[in-house]
Parts: structure tokens; C-alpha cells; sequence
């Protein structure tokens, strides 16, 4: 049939298709990847010496909105898509090129289409009108996800308040990647006349759908039933067959983050606080289906859960849920499901195969729990059933790349006693090793300089990361950190409790009270900012793209 | 052109399709299966504390008895109490001395036209008669008081 010259060709032609067949040197949504990974394992070109250089000065760029990004940006087919948080615009940008950092579209346009497009909207900016009154709102909080096939188009798709339907009803939006036409807008999920929003949490796209979640549209005032919505591609109808909800009774769950999918296809959530201690009017019965404050895997067929894992009790929520989405890492140790409470804690759990799992060593009453496979700081013991664990604001994800997770967490500091005026310790970045032993969990730690960390990213070997000022949306400098991951020649060492005394020099065994020495990475790029950055870099062939809450975006380049 | 010399074409443009979608397909493939872990041993839980709404604060200020031990040499009683406290200004009991903690989240107290911060592990004391307002800046935080009585305040 083929003579061996064919069959050369058809093995290189196979072996570029297999290759080429996933291969996405894009950006494509919240944490990169369906798995919120932040990791961009196509990047070549930013090696040390190239990070050194990134600048937005002479051959990379930066763009104003006016406004404040608090979404991450997206990056597919050199453009940036990202929308404004304050002024309701979504932005599609030129990466790179003759244009670079200029506008490519804008939606809503600034002049009407005519005739009106597939969501009949005007000019008027995706703002919810009323009852705004948190950090997610009154615009787009929701970072914009690529799909390839959307009634044919490719398409950007997040979540944003319908100016033209009850003051914002919140919803998802379909746009054309190429032209910023609408393609759809979804049926209404967060409605007005309800207590949520679509706020920071942004679609993953598997199976057809787009699963988004609703939290409370005022910060917890009145806290609603956390819930996640999948929505049909073809047309953004919201498929019945897959709501889920976080309770049954009193509401709690909001599901402020945003989901990931496992390498099964199914769906890992983390959600938010109880009323049961925030609100004298909430019944304090737990309910009989309670899934607030946990990370859950989810049958994408049917919703329902697989395991759930809650680290503090109910009757101790004193809000240390999530915040953070959680990030899905295929470890040579098994695929882990990572994330950090607001507590400080971050919990992995073996996403497992199968049906339903739980283990009576991390349940209690009323509650069939799956336990950890590590928890960061060590947590031999769950759920927690003390009133120490409440809302420390660790409420940034992490990164991971093979075993190597990176993330803002307490640390060993969190069950030390903090002297007084002790202070939680937001800008500390460690990175640890996920399959490593709770002695060698913390395999380097580095003080990103600012009131806190934002959210990492990580390429090449590399470390991308940016200070953060919790709720700060004012247009002052902000550092931003290229970190080398490879710490063999480290010269700086802290003890892996860096409260406790300074690391012995030269760095030997361990500190004392048992904690380790650990290293520093060495900081191989920097930058001044303007504006905090609280969300993942987007790395895209060669260049870094960062926003803040000033409303900068920016293109680095090398 | 002949069917045996369109065959091979036709394979080739079917296999490249093949090979394009399982480029992509490989990542839904089941990976899930988790090693044996560790065996933890079950844990019996405590009672969970019963919260009681702290006078005059409509619920906003609760408490629970963590610990009480009476010191004779001081004739006092040693009261350690945990304090969930909502968003709302309410006056801080001050039947007595206390020293009060942030143990999670965070706090404001307005003492007259003087409002401070306080974040978690802050502490300070609350003297007898004195009229400190407190309000937690988030949804919750909680306190944790200790405080010696001249007698039971249970």
C-alpha cells in the first residue's frame, strides 16, 4: 500500500500531528488550563537571560484601561483578553505586532452594531447597577476562557452583569475571539433579584459546556447557596441536568472560585463559608447536605459528589473556606487536587478513581469526608474543631508544574505562637514539593516585597509572580518578581519557619526545634508596576502579560 | 485517478484526523487512580461549643466558656472565653479586666472618637467600667477573652 518513502513522511507527519494535535503555545483561561495549573509548558523563549530583560518600555507595551482588572488575562492568537472590573468593558488587546497594546475590540462597542448582535446589547458597559458592594464587582471579575467551537466560531467566553436585563443579571457571554461580535449570551444565572453574582469565578470549558460558579453578590450579607451552573456551548442555554448546589438548607457554599477538571473529565470545586456562625438569622442546623467550605470532585454526568473534603467542622466556621480555586497537579505520585482555605492551610487530596469515597478518620457527624494526602502546615489530625481558623485572607491559587506546587500559604507560622502584635504573613511564596514528606514538604520560600502575593504562574524553569494589596485598586508601584525555580546554587537559606532564628551559615541540616533550612530562590527579573497584581501572569510565546487593579495591562517583553 | 491509488490518500487524510483529535483526547483519559495512603486513625470530636449571644448585643457579640478554674490565693475565678463577633458595634462586657485576643479575623474598637484596627493575633485589655465598642471588619471574627471574676459569671 505505501512504499517506504510514504511511510516516512506518514510516521513525520504523524508524530507532528500527535504533537501538534494539543499543542497551545496560548493562554487559554483562568490558571492556563482546565487543571489551573498556571503552567505553561510550551514556553522556550524566556530563559534567565531573557526574563532579566522583560520590559514595557521599549520592546514589550502597556494599556490603561482607566478602570481596574481584577481577572486574570487570557492570551489566544496574539491577543489579550481581559475585562475591567470597575467600568464593565471586556477588552480584547494586539499582543504583539505593529499594534501591540492597542485595542483590537472592545465590547460593548463603543458604537451600537447595526443591526443589533445576537444579544441585542447597546453600548451601555456589563455593570450591575445595584448592591455592587464588593471587591468582585460592579463589572467583569470573571477571567475570560477560550473555546475553539462555539456554533463555529472560536470563541471568548466569561461571566459579566446584562446591563439591559434588571440592573445585571449575571450571565455568560460569547464572544467571537476575531471580531468581539456576540455570538450568545447564556440564560441568566446569578439574577437580581436573588443574593449572588458571578463574581471572580471564571468558566473552564469540558464536555460541550461551560461550568461556572455564583457566590454572594454582597460579601456574605446575605451569604447564599453556593451553586455551579453548566452551560451548553452550542447555544449557552444552561443544561438542567447539572446544577449543583453546596446546600440544601441554610444557604453557605458560594463558590467564589473558579472550577477545574480532573484528567476523568469531572469537576473539582471549592467553596465558601456557612451561615451558621456569621448570621444570627441563619438556622443553626447543619444541613443534612452540607458541601460549604470544602473542596468536592464532582461526576461531570450528573454533579454529583465523588468525595468532599471540609477541614473545619461546621460548628468552627469562623470563615476559613475557599477563596482560591483549586489547581489539579499529576504528580509522580498520583493526580493531586491542591488548595489553599483561607486559613492558611493548603490540603491535597488523591483525586481518586471510582465512585464515591470517604474516610472516617476526616468525618464526623452527618459527614462522610475523604482526608488528605498532605496538608501544608501538617494537619495530623482533621476536621479541625477550634475557633482558630477564620477568614487570614489566603485567598490567592498557586502553580504547579510536575511535583513542584508553588503558593501563599501560613506555613509553620500558622501553629506557632505569634507573639503579640504578631502579624499573618501574606507575601510569603513557598514552593513545595507535593509528593515529598510533610519533614521535606517546603522545598524553597521567597518574601515577595508587598502587603501580600499574588497569584503565581510558572514556565521554563521560571517563577512569575507580583505583589498584591488586598481591595488597594490606587495606581502605586508594585513589584514584580522572575524567580529561578532550580535552587541547587542558591546563596541565600531561611529556616523553613523563617520567624523562628536565622538559618545557621553555612547552611547545615536544620534550624532549631527541628525545622529545616531551606533556600531562597535567586530573583532573576524585576520590575515596578503600577497597581497591585492579584491574578496569574499569562505567559504566551515569549512575552508576559500582567494586569492590576489600576487597570494596567501590560505586555513584557524581552 | 484509480481506487487503489486513492485508498492510501484517503487513509493518510483519515489517520492525520485521528491523530489530531487523540493529540487532544489524551488528556481525558483516566488518571485518577490514587496510591495507598497512610492509615488515620478515627477521631472523636469533641462537642461543638455552645455560643451564647453576650447581653444587649442582639447575638452580634456571643460567647462560650472555654475554661474556668477559681484561684483562691486571689480569690478570683480564671475565665478563658471564646467570642465569635459579627459586623455590627456592640459594647464589649467590662463587668471585669480582661485581656481580650484576635484569634481570626479582624477587629475594629471605638473607644469614644478613638477607632483602631486590629488585626489577628492582636491583644489588649479592657479595663472594668470602661465603654469599648467592638465590631468585627469582615464577616466574622473571633475573640478570645481571659479574665479573672471576683466571682462566677457563668
Amino acid at each position: 500500500m505505501f512504499n517506504t518513502r510514504e511511510l516516512r513522511s506518514l510516521s513525520f507527519v504523524a508524530g507532528f500531528l500527535l504533537l501538534a494535535g494539543c499543542r497551545h503555545d496560548n493562554w487559554m483561561m483562568y490558571g492556563h488550563d482546565s487543571s489551573h495549573s498556571a503552567y505553561q509548558p510550551h514556553e522556550k523563549k524566556l530563559d534567565v537571560a531573557a526574563a532579566g530583560t522583560l520590559n514595557f518600555t521599549t520592546t514589550g507595551w502597556v494599556f490603561q484601561s482607566g478602570g481596574s482588572f481584577v481577572a486574570s488575562p487570557t492570551v489566544y492568537d496574539d491577543t489579550v483578553y481581559i475585562g475591567d472590573g470597575v467600568k464593565g468593558i471586556f477588552y480584547a488587546v494586539y499582543a504583539r505586532g505593529a499594534n501591540q497594546g492597542k485595542v483590537r475590540w472592545q465590547y460593548p462597542p463603543t458604537v451600537a452594531p447595526s443591526p443589533a448582535d445576537a444579544c441585542g446589547t447597546t453600548t451601555s458597559p456589563l455593570v450591575l447597577s445595584v448592591a455592587s458592594g464588593n471587591p468582585s464587582g460592579p463589572g467583569i471579575a470573571s477571567s475570560a476562557a477560550i473555546s475553539e467551537d462555539v456554533a463555529g466560531h472560536t470563541a471568548v467566553i466569561f461571566g459579566a452583569p446584562d446591563p439591559n436585563s434588571n440592573g445585571g443579571d449575571g450571565r455568560l457571554w460569547a464572544l467571537d475571539a476575531h471580531t468581539g461580535r456576540c455570538i450568545w449570551k447564556s440564560d441568566v444565572i446569578a439574577p437580581t433579584s436573588g443574593p449572588s453574582k458571578i463574581g471572580y469565578s471564571s468558566p473552564v470549558i469540558a464536555h460541550g459546556h461551560a461550568y461556572v460558579g455564583v457566590s454572594a453578590r454582597v460579601p456574605d450579607a446575605p451569604i447564599t447557596v453556593g451553586q455551579l451552573f453548566a452551560v451548553k456551548l452550542s447555544d449557552g442555554t444552561k443544561d438542567p441536568a447539572i446544577p449543583f448546589s453546596a446546600t440544601n438548607g441554610p444557604a453557605g457554599g458560594g463558590i467564589w472560585s473558579s472550577p477545574a477538571i480532573t484528567p476523568g473529565g469531572n469537576l473539582l470545586v471549592t467553596t465558601g463559608n456557612s451561615c451558621f456562625n456569621s448570621d444570627p438569622d441563619c438556622s443553626p442546623n447543619v444541613p443534612s447536605q452540607d458541601y460549604t467550605m470544602s473542596m468536592a470532585k464532582l461526576d461531570w454526568h450528573n454533579n454529583e459528589i465523588l468525595w468532599q473534603l471540609q477541614p473545619v467542622a461546621i460548628q468552627h466556621d469562623h470563615d476559613p473556606d475557599y477563596a482560591a480555586s483549586p489547581m489539579v497537579a499529576r504528580t509522580h505520585c498520583g493526580t493531586l487536587a491542591i488548595g489553599v482555605q483561607k486559613d492558611g492551610y493548603v490540603h491535597a487530596v488523591h483525586v481518586r478513581s471510582g465512585a464515591f469515597h470517604s474516610n472516617p478518620a476526616c468525618s464526623y457527624a452527618g459527614h462522610n469526608l475523604e482526608c488528605p494526602r498532605w496538608s501544608f502546615p501538617p494537619a495530623p489530625s482533621l476536621p479541625f474543631e477550634d475557633d482558630s481558623h477564620g477568614d487570614t485572607r489566603f485567598i490567592r491559587p498557586g502553580a504547579v508544574d510536575d511535583d513542584r506546587v508553588y503558593i501563599t500559604s501560613g506555613g509553620f507560622n500558622l501553629t506557632a505562637i505569634a507573639p503579640y502584635g504578631g502579624r499573618i504573613i501574606l507575601n510569603r511564596l513557598y514552593s513545595l514539593n507535593a509528593c515529598g514528606d510533610d519533614d521535606d514538604r517546603v522545598r524553597w520560600i521567597y518574601d515577595v516585597n508587598g502587603a501580600g502575593a499574588g497569584a503565581p504562574s510558572v514556565a521554563n524553569g521560571l517563577i512569575y509572580v507580583g505583589a498584591d494589596t488586598e481591595f488597594d485598586t490606587s495606581a502605586t508601584a508594585h513589584e514584580f518578581d522572575v524567580l529561578l525555580d532550580d535552587v541547587s546554587h542558591a546563596t541565600q537559606f531561611v529556616c523553613s519557619y523563617p520567624q523562628g532564628p536565622p538559618a545557621p551559615m553555612p547552611p547545615g541540616p536544620v534550624c532549631s526545634a527541628g525545622f529545616k533550612v531551606v533556600p531562597v530562590p535567586q530573583r532573576v527579573g524585576h520590575l515596578t508596576l503600577t497597581g497591585a497584581i492579584p491574578g496569574h501572569p499569562a505567559i504566551a510565546e515569549g512575552r508576559v502579560f500582567v494586569a492590576t487593579t489600576a487597570g494596567y495591562l501590560y505586555g513584557l517583553a524581552p | 485517478m484509480s481506487a487503489s491509488r486513492m485508498m492510501p490518500r484517503v487513509l493518510l487524510h483519515f489517520g492525520a484526523a485521528l491523530l489530531l483529535l487523540a493529540g487532544c483526547a489524551k488528556t481525558e483519559v483516566d488518571e485518577e487512580g490514587a496510591p495507598t495512603e497512610p492509615v488515620r486513625h478515627a477521631q472523636k470530636l469533641r462537642p461543638a461549643l455552645e455560643y451564647r449571644a453576650v447581653e444587649g448585643t442582639s447575638g452580634a457579640l456571643r460567647q462560650a466558656m472555654l475554661f474556668s478554674q477559681k484561684v483562691p490565693a486571689l480569690a478570683s475565678e480564671l475565665e478563658v472565653r471564646s467570642m465569635p463577633l459579627l459586623p455590627r458595634e456592640v459594647s464589649f462586657p467590662a463587668d471585669r479586666e480582661t485581656l481580650v485576643e484576635v484569634r481570626t479575623g479582624e477587629v475594629t474598637t471605638i473607644d469614644g472618637n478613638d477607632r483602631k484596627d486590629h488585626p489577628t493575633g492582636d491583644m489588649w485589655l479592657v479595663r472594668k467600667g470602661s465603654h469599648l465598642k467592638v465590631k468585627a471588619k469582615g464577616e466574622i471574627a473571633v475573640l478570645r477573652s481571659i479574665s479573672l471574676s471576683a466571682k462566677s459569671s457563668r
